[in-house]
């Protein structure tokens, strides 16, 4: 089930909320660790036997391996068996048809036949939730004696299909004691409005500029370009959009999930830009593979230069059973280790203001390009858009299909690049001692503002029945 | 503090109001989930069939809000500036027109297909006029948005140039009534991809005077003179094709426009395949009263005011035409008004819609009903749409024709009444254990009343193992064409195993058939193998 559908807004949430008060604090886990099977079993009638096994045997591996002292061969070997069986699943689900294109491409006399396996929704995440938890658990932390409790933390509803990644200890206390007020409830209910505008409105109306884009076979500069921001735009709105309504719907349920993205386009590095997008993503990488690693804190800038490399070929990777991902994790890594080696992050505060402006700009478009490899099919058709993007395929400087884009989307695509800046927060900062502030005029327009918006959206809906989220696909 | 207090209740009103709106849709459109669901739990139906009912019961139009979604997006989507969408685009001039193109290129086939029934019916000597309809994107396009130019135009143009070289009558309309931005903004409706019934009078005009051209007779065209004709309209009416992809504050609505004679008519009215039949004046034949009273935006179509849209096979018949000359029209919604128009000219009017048509192949009704000229409809919107690509079957009709042959007198009979005595069905079977393949040819010299008032009576063509209706055939009793009353009824050779088809007569018009007694007289069936 998707959140932006009409059986989620109409029959799910208002069951599932309605029955969520009535009934005592004390089952009110039990109901919604059902009611996350349930909807997860509605996009994935046969898959949610995959989740519950998963939460059963990570439950069993963790509380067995609690059964062994730390640094002991027992706890060490129960560890690596669990890993292997989270990642082995995923492996199986998500790359195993990508392995055999690619030994049958190296080795053309091998002739595996491709296996009919379709990817689990939210695999990658729900799977990196177990593994986060059972390293957790092997570090040292409590293991889980209730079942409910650890399918609750890793089959929540409002995280399962596309995050954001929370460690155990961050919603284990949480889970069993939580507080819903009707300021923290307005608060989801709001987030989750901004949320589903964001989704509906900007980036499903985007997409339809980057749809054509990447589908035109002969496509002029400014029409690429044109193309590859509304997929920039379309990516950011899609993901965070989804991020808000989970953090929206926890809030309506008690919980305080971190937040995912901060406003990732203001970057001035491309370190920076991984502290803003997908933050979730960024910190299960750094706190499961990059320290434990040795992180920055190594001998050598070849180390550090390795340490980066991994993390970001596991970060591609992780997107997505493509050598584009692949590439765009490695694209990732080679800039990072150039700012790392180098101190750019600290040293670009000290930079005159052109040469820093210089390397926000260089920022941007290093994102960008890392779209069009994340958007193409294969790494020719990438290639091929980017050469178009510097008119070195043959293509024109613009065309008709241009102009009519960039007419017909313009107010969208404005209020794309207008919202993926802090502007309402620096607004606030400016306004807080004026009058209308005070009497929260301006705010309150804007939370109206967002009901109608909201309600423009459910319009949208019931007018485009389809619309998956990018990230539901990792 | 004060602060806070009320940017908390403002953020809580707003809140809670987003609330009420959920819980009010999800309780005006409960039934479109529990449905499903409750066959679920009943065990009726599986879990993935019944959630996969549930989403496609809210993406239907069962959801109560379905209108007020499609005015609200229309509306959303004109305050941002959207000129394309839903599938439906916005010209430079306010008017609507189709949003997408089609990627095949259709035409090379939908020229063989034209040309191969221009040679069939110059072999029969039936004079022939390809009319290319107008196009709401004028010939000298002042309207289209940059970057949106569709080829609709040009797919005309290939076809009328294809067919004139082949030596094919042809008549552009597009040069008289989509030349210019105001022949479309004249002639054509602001929400919907037809023509007005302004536009199809005119047009046939020209068709009329063109058939008199190409047929060396004159057909006398005053009856469509416009001050003949009476023009009622009812403003800010209903939406078009277009119209109701958007809603109307994305462009606008349409005004109902249509026209009735000034003069007396009396007109027979048959869909043999929905045994409907009527006869009247042109108004009482024609308009649908229904739609001149009732305004709904998103539920009735109102360009169909004319009666006989898209029927497989609509016959009309002319008790006062200045001519005995009988006219069959290939087309699809483009000839609603105008073949209403044209009735009133030729002694006979039938039209086929060729997406439709499947009791015989339009070579097969050609041959049965012998018309004097044959005009094809095509709109430049349709024109390259594969469903219109359509098999005329002329090929394999010809090719049938010189394998059967042989024809046999299986029925004759000089009096057939029905019933023959009180109490008795209202029909009788005249034919039965009809071979499939063949065709059979009925031929009645008279039809009389003997008992009630029925006009019409019908000939019915039924499979008894499945009692499925195969074709069907009304005869108008006070209409005698080519001094009797005649059809063919085409046995299906791929039919039901164990299928018998029966020819029956009705005592007055199946369903409708009352106290009646009808007289058949000089019957004959004879068929063709």
């Amino acid at each position: 089930m998707l959140f932006t559908s009409l059986e989620f807004l109409l029959l799910f949430c208002p069951a599932f909320f309605l029955l969520y008060f009535i009934l005592p604090i004390k089952l009110r886990n039990y109901w919604l660790l059902l009611a996350s099977l349930f909807f997860y079993a509605w996009g994935e009638p046969v898959y949610v036997l995959l989740l519950i096994i998963s939460i059963v045997i990570n439950y069993a591996m963790a509380l067995r391996m609690e059964e062994f002292p730390k640094e002991t061969a027992g706890r060490k070997c129960i560890f690596i068996v669990a890993i292997l069986l989270n990642v082995g699943s995923l492996v199986i689900f998500k790359y195993l048809n990508f392995v055999i294109k690619t030994v049958n491409r190296v080795i053309p006399t091998a002739g595996i036949p491709f296996q009919k396996i379709a990817l689990p929704l939210g695999i990658s995440f729900f799977t990196f939730q177990a593994i986060s938890y059972i390293i957790d658990v092997y570090r040292g932390e409590q293991a889980q004696r209730n079942i409910s409790r650890l399918g609750l933390y890793i089959a929540m509803f409002p995280r399962i299909t596309a995050g954001p990644i929370v460690r155990y200890s961050a919603v284990a206390d949480q889970i069993t004691e939580r507080k819903v007020t009707v300021s923290s409830f307005s608060d989801g209910i709001m987030r989750f409005m901004i949320g589903f505008n964001k989704k509906m409105l900007i980036s499903n109306t985007v997409m339809d500029v980057a749809d054509k884009a990447f589908q035109m076979k002969e496509i002029s500069v400014l029409m690429a370009w044109l193309g590859a921001l509304c997929y920039a735009l379309q990516i950011y709105f899609d993901f965070s959009g989804y991020s808000d309504m989970a953090i929206g719907l926890g809030k309506m349920l008690g919980f305080n999930f971190p937040e995912n993205f901060d406003y990732p386009y203001i970057s001035k590095t491309i370190t920076e830009f991984w502290r803003r997008w997908h933050i979730s993503l960024g910190s299960w990488f750094r706190d499961y593979v990059y320290f434990p690693m040795g992180g920055s804190r190594v001998k050598t800038k070849r180390r550090l230069a390795l340490n980066l490399m991994v993390v970001w070929l596991l970060t591609g990777i992780w997107h997505g059973a493509n050598w584009t991902f692949i590439f765009w994790g490695i694209l990732y890594g080679v800039v990072l280790i150039f700012e790392k080696t180098n101190g750019i992050p600290q040293k670009i505060k000290q930079w005159k203001k052109p040469a820093a402006i210089g390397y926000r700009i260089l920022t941007l478009l290093l994102i960008l390009f890392g779209w069009v490899l994340f958007r193409s099919t294969g790494m020719t058709k990438a290639l091929m858009y980017l050469k178009s993007m510097f008119g070195l395929a043959g293509n024109a400087f613009a065309d008709e299909t241009f102009v009519f884009y960039s007419r017909e989307y313009i107010v969208y695509i404005l209020t794309g690049v207008v919202c993926s800046v802090p502007l309402f927060r620096w607004l606030k900062e400016r306004c807080r001692k004026t009058e209308l502030f005070r009497k929260n005029t301006v705010i309150n327009t804007g939370y109206l503002l967002q009901l109608v918006l909201f309600i423009v959206s459910i319009t949208m809906l019931v007018m485009n029945t389809h619309n998956p989220f990018i990230y539901n696909q990792f | 503090m004060q602060n806070k207090t009320n940017r908390n209740s403002g953020k809580v009103i707003i809140a809670f109001a987003a609330m009420i709106v959920i819980l009010f849709l999800a309780a005006t459109n409960g039934q479109l989930a529990w449905e499903p669901l409750e066959k679920m739990i009943s065990g009726e139906k599986a879990f993935d069939t019944a959630i996969k009912e549930v989403a496609s019961n809210y993406s239907s139009d069962r959801l109560k809000q379905k209108d007020d979604s499609i005015t609200i997006n229309g509306l959303f989507a004109r305050l941002t500036g959207r000129r394309v969408y839903n599938n439906a685009m916005l010209l430079k001039n306010g008017m609507l027109t189709y949003g997408v193109n089609e990627t095949e290129d259709n035409i090379p086939a939908s020229i063989e297909r034209i040309i191969t029934l221009s040679d069939f019916l110059q072999g029969k000597n039936i004079p022939f006029l390809y009319v290319q309809a107008p196009y709401k994107i004028p010939l000298e396009d002042t309207v289209s948005v940059t970057g949106t130019q569709f080829d609709r135009n040009s797919y005309a143009d290939r076809t009328v140039t294809a067919l004139t070289e082949h030596g094919t009558n042809v008549l552009d309309l597009r040069q008289y009534l989509s030349r210019t931005q105001e022949d479309i903004e004249r002639y054509f409706y602001r929400t919907d991809h037809h023509w007005n019934p302004d536009a199809a009078l005119i047009a046939g005009q020209y068709i009329v005077s063109e058939a008199g051209r190409i047929s060396g007779e004159r057909f006398d065209t005053a009856c469509l003179d416009e001050e003949k004709w009476e023009r009622h309209k009812l403003p800010n009416w209903w939406l078009g094709t277009h119209g109701k992809r958007v809603g109307p504050l994305f462009a606008g609505t349409d005004s109902l426009i249509w026209l009735t004679p000034k003069y007396d008519t009396k007109i027979s009215y048959s869909v043999p395949g929905a045994n409907a039949w009527s006869k009247g004046s042109f108004d009482d034949v024609f308009i649908q009263n229904d739609l001149t009273e009732q305004k709904d935006y998103y539920h009735l179509n109102h360009f169909t005011v004319y009666r006989g849209s898209e029927a497989p096979l609509l016959q009309l018949k002319n008790y006062g035409a200045a001519n005995d000359k009988k006219v069959l029209i290939l087309a699809e919604s483009f000839s609603i008004p105008l073949k209403a128009y044209l009735s009133t000219v030729f002694t006979e009017v039938d039209t086929i819609d060729p997406r439709q048509y499947t009791t015989s192949s339009i070579a097969e009704y050609i041959d049965w009903c012998s018309p004097d000229m044959v005009l094809l409809i095509c709109n430049p919107s349709q024109i390259n749409n594969k469903a219109f690509v359509v098999d005329y079957g002329c090929d394999d009709y010809t090719a049938w024709q010189q394998e059967h042959t042989r024809m046999t007198t299986v029925l004759e009979a000089e009096t057939i009444l029905i019933p023959e005595n009180e109490g008795e069905l209202r029909l009788k079977t005249i034919c039965e254990n009809m071979m499939p393949g063949s065709v059979y040819h009925l031929e009645i010299r008279d039809i009389d009343v003997v008992k009630g008032d029925t006009e019409a009576v019908t000939a019915l063509l039924l499979e008894t193992t499945k009692k499925k209706a195969i074709s069907r055939m009304t005869f108008d009793v006070d209409y005698k064409s080519d001094g009797g009353y005649h059809a063919e009824f085409k046995i299906p050779q791929d039919g039901p195993e164990g299928a018998n088809y029966v020819l029956q007569l009705y005592a007055g018009r199946q369903g409708h058939l009352d106290d009646y007694s009808v007289k058949y007289s000089g019957v004959s069936v004879i068929e063709q193998y």
